[in-house]
């Protein structure tokens, strides 16, 4: 007899108390994003696949999380695809960046009801381009309605510097830790696989 | 061989109840309704349920109301009238170049002698003048010269002679006194006028009547005001009944941005700013300005972002009258999209900009632009939403070196900061008021994150310009 036969899990499955872990293929056709950080990119495969949305908690400002931004942020460039920068936290320095030909529109000052409203005027207009996000916290119906319309190659970043395990409908959900000048990454939630802990890296300057 | 008929040199549109029959919307068609002047409290306007029970036009309104126990009595607003000849002849004006207007009379002159190439015959002209005046009242003559077009003289089809037979002289522009005078002598009708030698006219009725005779035979010419259309864009509608809501407004928002469409579709002109004044009974206006980020030419375009601010705008007061301003415009520019295909973001965007400034307004939704410029401060600037990214003649060497961020410089202690690699100095031009040299370098702060600071030599002080990290 089959292990999962046995009436006890058979109930405990009927109950959800148990779920049956399967197999999960991780969609290799999205294209991805590099996360600047090489353990991660591993654990992702590749990166953070476009069309998706993305959380980072991070301690606080300025801790690694612009590694993120590279990648996509010359995509965009390349291809002259819109870039929406909601509620930044500092001055984006287009020179820095290496930016010139991407258009980029900054939002900043939005209350929580007018960047739910920005947000989903952008996801339900755009097919392409990237928006980031910094923001405390975000309205779970409203990242469920942004995961269900984005479409195409819109990436979706969201910082947010509140250590939160509240159940959202991000693709993945990652946390920065930075302890006594060590960077190292979680993987709170990816799919196809396990959350992982503690990928240390080396935080480099842009 | 078929000879194609020649549109003749002048037509002449009369409207009979211009004012009546922008009220009558007010009223079912069964209600008897008239207009009447204020000084004579004579009836000047009626519809055809008051012309059925009797009502005729010149008629004193106290008879009106024996005739009519149910009449709907309306005054006479002349303004309001020339108003709405102003409107027909604007619409008239994307179809014929040259329009004069007659508000004394309440008709229009146009003159067709230009036009032989565009319209072949009079049937295009009637058909393209019915376009613009579906459901008014009007009556159309074509003639040789205006004076017999506006006494609705049809000399193009009859003789002078005959077509002038069964027009009274009591309807011509003659002073009062001299009209009499001419009735006494037993001149009723202009046939009759036009037998009379002009030199024996003139010696008898003076100067006008022999002016009047020339302009009939058409040898001397009329001194008409040709339409010229004003540089700005300005409409008021009236509503039917007070609106105290966005919804009831509405439909009279559509029908000013459709004119407006239609403006500017004629002038190939694009529009990023408006202006909606509602006014209430009392005469309080209340202002709702529209802003665009790009310049947009769609009467549904304008309506979503006038939708977006009126569900932010409370109304004040019931409104009586909407009017819609518009002054700066644009030059409709064509968009190349080269051979590939226009997809849905290249038009979604434009709308989406202006959606999300109208709603969060200019000051928080905008972007930035790449100018030349010795410190990083100024090798950017805040730009409008829709503006071009980037520019030309940047100063920054290429490989320069800079931060992803940029923060407003704030001292810092440098003992809380650990230094890395080399310093770079930037000095700004000597010949702006307050040059600086400062000496930028990368530091690490006790949380190990990347900092951009500089050395400020004249105040002997670090300051924190940027975030690396």
């Amino acid at each position: 007899m089959n292990s999962l036969q046995h009436p006890a899990l058979q109930t405990m499955l009927q109950r959800g108390q148990l779920f049956r872990g399967q197999q999960h293929i991780v969609e290799t056709n999205h294209q991805r994003a590099s996360t600047g950080y090489s353990k991660l990119d591993q654990v992702l495969a590749g990166g953070l696949p476009y069309g998706q949305l993305h959380e980072v908690q991070l301690p606080g400002l300025f801790c690694g999380e612009t590694a993120l931004l590279r990648a996509p942020l010359q995509s965009a460039e390349r291809a002259n695809h819109p870039v929406f920068w909601f509620n930044p936290p500092a001055q984006p320095h287009m020179s820095g960046m290496g930016l010139s030909h991407a258009r980029h529109t900054l939002l900043q000052g939005l209350e929580d009801d007018e960047l739910t409203w920005a947000v989903s005027q952008v996801v339900s207009e755009l097919s392409t381009g990237v928006v980031c996000i910094w923001h405390p916290n975000l309205p779970a119906q409203a990242v469920r309605q942004w995961q269900r319309r984005l479409h195409g190659e819109l990436l979706l970043l969201v910082f947010t510097r509140h250590m939160n395990n509240e159940a959202r409908a991000y693709h993945s959900r990652l946390r920065l830790q930075l302890e006594q000048g060590q960077l190292s990454w979680d993987v709170l939630k990816r799919p196809g696989g396990w959350p992982v802990h503690g990928l240390g890296e080396r935080l480099q300057a842009w | 061989m078929v000879v194609p008929a020649s549109i003749p040199p002048w037509a002449y549109i009369r409207c009979f109840q211009l004012y009546l029959e922008h009220i009558q919307r007010r009223y079912s068609d069964e209600q008897p309704v008239v207009v009447y002047e204020v000084t004579g409290l004579r009836v000047v306007q009626a519809n055809q349920a008051a012309l059925a029970c009797g009502v005729e036009v010149a008629m004193p309104l106290s008879d009106a109301w024996l005739l009519c126990d149910n009449l709907q009595t309306e005054q006479y607003d002349e303004a309001t009238e020339r108003q709405l000849l102003a409107d027909i002849a604007l619409a008239l004006y994307a179809d014929f170049a040259e329009v004069a207007q007659d508000p004394e009379h309440c008709g229009l002159w146009l003159r067709l002698q230009g036009l032989q190439r565009l319209y072949q015959d009079p049937g295009q002209v009637k058909h393209r003048i019915q376009t613009h005046l579906t459901g008014a009242g009007y009556q159309l003559t074509f003639a040789s010269n205006p004076r017999c077009a506006q006494l609705g003289l049809d000399d193009l089809q009859q003789p002078m002679a005959d077509a002038s037979q069964h027009c009274l002289v009591i309807n011509t522009p003659l002073d009062e006194a001299v009209k009499v005078r001419l009735l006494h002598m037993g001149v009723d009708t202009l046939d009759k006028l036009l037998k009379v030698p002009t030199t024996a006219l003139g010696k008898k009725f003076g100067a006008p009547v022999v002016r009047l005779v020339a302009e009939l035979r058409g040898q001397q010419r009329l001194p008409l005001q040709w339409l010229q259309p004003a540089d700005n864009f300005n409409h008021r509608v009236e509503l039917a009944a007070e609106a105290r809501s966005w919804a009831a407004l509405r439909f009279s928002c559509k029908r000013l941005l459709q004119m407006l469409q239609r403006y500017l579709q004629t002038r190939q002109l694009a529009l990023t700013r408006f202006l909606i004044v509602l006014t209430c009974r009392q005469g309080l206006h209340q202002q709702i300005p529209i802003q665009l980020a790009y310049p947009q030419t769609q009467a549904d375009d304008f309506f979503a972002l006038l939708q977006v601010a009126m569900e932010a705008t409370k109304l004040r007061a019931p409104v009586m009258y909407v009017q819609l301003e518009a002054q700066h415009f644009e030059q409709l520019q064509a968009t190349s999209y080269g051979f590939e295909p226009v997809t849905g973001e290249q038009t979604a965007l434009p709308a989406l900009l202006n959606r999300l400034q109208m709603k969060l307004g200019d000051a928080r939704v905008y972007g930035y632009r790449r100018k030349p410029g010795w410190m990083p401060e100024s090798q950017q600037e805040q730009a409008p939403a829709a503006s071009a990214p980037g520019t030309t003649g940047n100063l920054q060497a290429a490989d320069d070196w800079r931060p992803p961020w940029l923060v407003t410089p704030e001292v810092v202690d440098i003992n809380e900061w650990q230094l890395h690699g080399q310093p770079q100095r930037l000095q700004s031009p000597w010949w702006q008021p307050r040059s600086e040299q400062r000496d930028y370098m990368l530091a690490r702060d006790h949380h190990r994150r990347w900092g951009w600071l500089y050395f400020l030599a004249a105040e002997q002080r670090w300051y924190l310009h940027g975030w690396a990290s």
